[in-house]
């Protein structure tokens, strides 16, 4: 169950996406189109995707705020190709994640 | 996303008449949320320091069902709230304990789901709860709120 009697004052910090080695800047730069990341940057990307869930979150509700733009202009939204495939990695990982968790208790 | 800490920074327990949530970053600064879960009701707190006393910014009142899908939604911040959690707290009595993502039955709803999307009928498993978390969202406008949704993976509460 999730609980509801933790102190406020406990609260821990949630990671500063915009410091590295997190991505939240490329991201953004990205999906922009200001920024091109040879074959060695998107791998360095797609590794810290795969391993963090916050970055991976980020990119997904990007992604999503992308589609909605995309759809209110009536554009084509390439967007929407990348957010579900970037989604159904994220269930599967997720799904992992509260496997290795289940097992573990 | 499993550990997420703003699932153990409610103040209260079930038990106690009402649960506090601060969500920094989503109200004003000073601002703080709080729940009646007798009445249902959502107010929206900030202290008035020139007036050196709680000023109420706002208050929406909740149906069971509504009230089924916002505890989580506020539990879960500033992560998502899965799909899944949303599901099986949508089937769950709105005073039971929140669940989360290792709960069994929450297990199940993720599985459920999994089979609905694989047949194409994710969004008509989802439907009556999409249709409640619609008249959520109006309601939480009304405190600035957003819950934006996140295709097939759960909602995140955003500032209006």
């Amino acid at each position: 169950m999730m609980e509801e009697n933790g102190p406020h004052d406990e609260l821990l910090e949630p990671p500063d996406l915009l410091v590295p080695p997190h991505l939240l800047p490329q991201v953004f730069d990205l999906l922009i189109g200001a920024w091109h990341p040879d074959a060695d940057q998107q791998r360095q990307m797609e590794a810290h995707l795969l391993t963090c869930s916050y970055c991976r979150v980020a990119l997904i509700t990007l992604l999503c705020v992308a589609e909605e733009a995309d759809r209110r202009t009536g554009a084509p939204s390439p967007a929407h190709a990348l957010l579900a495939s970037w989604a159904a990695l994220h269930r599967r990982l997720e799904q992992q994640q509260i496997q290795k968790e289940v097992k573990g208790n | 996303m499993m550990n997420n800490p703003a699932h153990t920074l409610l103040a209260a327990p079930d038990t106690e008449a009402f649960i506090s949530y601060p969500l920094p970053g989503l109200l004003p600064a000073g601002a703080i949320l709080v729940f009646n879960p007798t009445l249902g009701t959502l107010s929206c707190l900030m202290c008035d320091h020139e007036q050196d006393r709680p000023r109420l910014l706002g208050e929406q009142q909740f149906t069971p069902n509504e009230v089924c899908l916002l505890r989580p939604l506020l539990a879960s911040y500033p992560d998502y709230c899965a799909y899944e959690v949303l599901h099986a707290s949508f089937y769950h009595p709105p005073d039971s304990p929140l669940l989360d993502l290792t709960d069994p039955v929450v297990a199940r709803s993720r599985t459920r789901l999994e089979k609905m999307r694989r047949q194409g009928m994710w969004h008509e498993e989802m439907r009556p709860l999409r249709n409640i978390l619609s008249r959520t969202r109006l309601k939480l406008h009304a405190l600035s709120i957003d819950v934006k949704s996140i295709l097939e993976t759960g909602c995140l509460l955003m500032p209006l």
